[in-house]
C-alpha cells in the first residue's frame, strides 16, 4: 500500500496536458507567422530601414510583459484570499516572464535607438522608468530569495508583486505627464519633441495588430503556465525531501 | 533616402530570441535537475523501505 | 473588545516619540548622515553656482530618501527585537492601527529632518528654499515615502537579510513619488509659473492617496502568523 503511493504519480506526471501541447505549437507558429509578417509583409519604412521592423516586437514585448505582471497581481490577490500555494507560484511565474519579456522591450529599444538616437541608451523619463520596472521585479525575485519560511514568503511576495504594478502602470502613462520624453507614442499623439516615430502605413498596421497577441499573449500564457508546470515538480521534490527527512 | 540599419535588425531579433532562449533554457535545466533529484530521493526512499 | 481605532494609532504614536524623546538615537542619525550626504555631494558634485541650482531639488529629495531608510529600518527593527510585532497579533487592536500609527512616527521623523535640512541647505547652497509650495511637497513626498516604506520595511526586517534588503525593495516602487517631489521642487526653484507645474503636486497627491490606501490594505497581511 505504501509502497504503491511512491510511484504511481511517475507516469503520469510527465505527460503533458494535451492543451499545453497544443498551445505551445500554435504559439511557435504564431511566433514564426508573426516574424514573417514583420519581416516580409510589412513594408520598410523611409527614413529608418530595416530597424524599424525591432519595432513589432519592441511594443507587443511590453504589452507582454504587462500581461505577465497583472497575472502577477491577480495571483498575489487570490493566493492571499485562499492561502493556496499554486496562486503564488502562478505569480512567480508572471514574473519571470514578465521580467524576460522586459528586458527583450529594452534590449530591442536600445538596439533601435542606436541608429535613430545615435546612442544605445539616454536617460529618458520612459526609459529609466521601464528600466526600473525591470528592476522592480529582480527586487520581487531578491525578496523571495531572502525569505526561508515557505508561508511567509508566499505573502510577502504576493504584497510586493501586487504593489509593484505601480512601476508598470507609471511606465504607461509617464509619456503623458512627462512632455520632455524624446520616446514617440503609438497610441494617439506623440509628444512634442518625440524623435524617430513614425505613420504607420497600412501594412506596418496589420504587422503590429498581428504581432500584438502573439508577444502580448500567446508567449507569456505559454511561458507561464510551463512555469507553473515546473513549480509542480519543485513541489515534488520538496514531499519527497520532508518524508526522507521524517525518518 | 533611406538608410541601411539591416545588422541592427538581425542584432535585436538575435538578441530577442537569445533572451526568450535564455529563459526556456533555465526552465529546462532546472527541470532536468529537479527530475534528477526527484529519481535519486525516490531510490533513497525505495532502498530505506 | 477592540481597543478604538484611533486611541491605537496615538498610543503608538506617543510610544514612538517618547520612546525617540528619551533617546534620540533616531532622528540624530538621521540628520547626521542627512549633513554628510548634504556635504558629500557638494563635493561629489564640485558644484559650481549654475550647476548647483539644476541639482539641488535632487540632492535634497535624495538625501531626505536615505535617511529615512536609515530611520525606517531602525523604527521597525527595534519592534521586531523588542517581540512587539508578534505582541500587537496578541493584542485586542485593528492591525491597521498598527500600520497607521507607524507610519505617522515614521513621517514625523522624516519630515523633521527635512524640515531641519531646509533652512541649511538654503544657507550652504545659497538657495530659497523656505517656500510655502516647497513645505508642502516636502510634506506629500515625505507622507509618500513613509507609506510605502512603513509596509516594505515591516516586511523586510523579518527577512534574512533584513536592512540591506529594504533600500531594493523600496526605491523602484516609490519612483513615482520621486519623480513627482523632484519635478516640483525644480520648478519652484526655478521660480516657474504656478500652470506650468501646479499637476505634479496633484500627481503626488494622487499617488500618496493610492499607497495609502494600497498599503494601508496590504499590511494585515504582513505582520500575521
Amino acid at each position: 500500500m505504501a509502497t504503491k503511493t511512491l510511484t504511481p504519480t511517475k507516469t503520469t506526471s510527465t505527460t503533458i496536458p494535451r492543451a499545453l501541447a497544443a498551445l505551445t505549437l500554435v504559439t511557435l507558429l504564431a511566433t514564426l507567422g508573426g516574424l514573417l509578417l514583420g519581416l516580409l509583409y510589412a513594408g520598410t519604412d523611409d527614413q529608418q530601414g530595416h530597424i524599424q521592423r525591432i519595432f513589432y516586437i519592441h511594443m507587443p514585448a511590453f504589452f507582454g510583459a504587462f500581461v505577465a505582471f497583472g497575472t502577477t497581481v491577480f495571483g498575489g490577490l487570490a493566493y492571499l484570499r485562499t492561502r493556496q500555494a499554486k496562486w503564488d507560484t502562478l505569480a512567480l511565474a508572471g514574473v519571470e516572464t514578465g521580467l524576460a519579456l522586459a528586458v527583450v522591450n529594452l534590449a530591442t529599444g536600445s538596439i533601435w535607438a542606436r541608429p535613430i538616437w545615435n546612442t544605445w541608451w539616454t536617460w529618458d523619463p520612459r526609459l529609466t522608468s521601464a528600466a526600473i520596472m525591470a528592476l522592480t521585479y529582480m527586487a520581487y525575485l531578491m525578496l523571495r530569495a531572502g525569505i526561508e519560511n515557505p508561508d511567509q514568503r508566499r505573502r510577502f511576495a504576493s504584497v510586493y508583486g501586487i504593489l509593484a504594478i505601480t512601476t508598470v502602470i507609471m511606465t504607461l502613462v509617464i509619456i503623458r505627464i512627462r512632455p520632455d520624453t524624446i520616446h514617440p507614442a503609438v497610441i494617439g499623439s506623440s509628444p512634442q519633441n518625440a524623435e524617430g516615430g513614425f505613420g504607420l502605413t497600412s501594412s506596418m498596421l496589420t504587422a503590429l495588430m498581428g504581432n500584438l497577441p502573439v508577444w502580448g499573449l500567446l508567449i507569456p500564457v505559454t511561458l507561464m503556465w510551463w512555469r507553473v508546470r515546473l513549480e509542480s515538480v519543485q513541489e515534488r521534490v520538496e514531499a519527497l525531501k520532508a518524508r526522507l527527512g521524517e525518518k | 533616402m533611406t538608410p541601411d540599419t539591416t545588422a541592427y535588425l538581425v542584432l535585436g531579433l538575435l538578441v530577442t530570441f537569445g533572451l526568450m532562449g535564455a529563459l526556456v533554457g533555465s526552465m529546462l535545466w532546472r527541470y532536468r535537475a529537479l527530475r534528477k533529484d526527484e529519481q535519486t530521493l525516490r531510490q533513497l526512499l525505495d532502498e530505506e523501505r | 473588545m477592540k481597543t478604538p481605532f484611533f486611541q491605537v494609532v496615538l498610543a503608538i504614536v506617543r510610544k514612538d516619540l517618547q520612546a525617540e524623546l528619551r533617546s534620540r538615537e533616531l532622528v540624530s542619525s538621521m540628520l547626521m548622515f542627512a549633513l554628510l550626504s548634504v556635504l558629500v555631494f557638494s563635493f561629489a558634485l564640485e558644484l559650481d553656482r549654475l550647476a548647483r541650482q539644476e541639482a539641488i531639488s535632487g540632492v535634497l529629495w535624495v538625501t531626505v530618501i536615505f535617511a529615512s531608510v536609515l530611520g525606517l529600518n531602525r523604527s521597525l527593527a527595534a519592534e521586531r527585537d523588542a517581540g512587539n510585532l508578534d505582541a500587537m497579533l496578541l493584542a485586542p487592536v485593528e492591525r491597521a492601527a498598527v500600520f497607521f500609527g507607524k507610519l505617522l512616527g515614521n513621517f514625523i521623523f522624516a519630515l523633521t529632518v527635512g524640515l531641519l535640512l531646509l533652512p541649511l541647505m538654503a544657507v550652504l547652497y545659497n538657495a530659497p528654499l523656505l517656500q510655502g509650495w516647497l513645505l508642502l511637497i516636502l510634506f506629500l513626498g515625505t507622507l509618500g515615502f513613509s507609506t510605502c516604506g512603513t509596509l516594505l520595511a515591516a516586511m523586510t526586517v523579518q527577512t534574512r537579510t533584513r536592512e540591506s534588503l529594504l533600500p531594493i525593495v523600496l526605491l523602484p516602487v516609490a519612483l513615482p513619488v520621486l519623480l513627482a517631489a523632484v519635478n516640483a521642487s525644480t520648478a519652484i526653484l526655478r521660480a516657474a509659473p504656478l500652470n506650468d507645474w501646479v499637476t505634479w503636486p496633484q500627481i503626488l497627491a494622487a499617488v500618496d492617496l493610492i499607497y495609502m490606501v494600497l498599503c494601508y490594505l496590504l499590511f494585515s497581511f504582513v505582520i500575521e502568523e
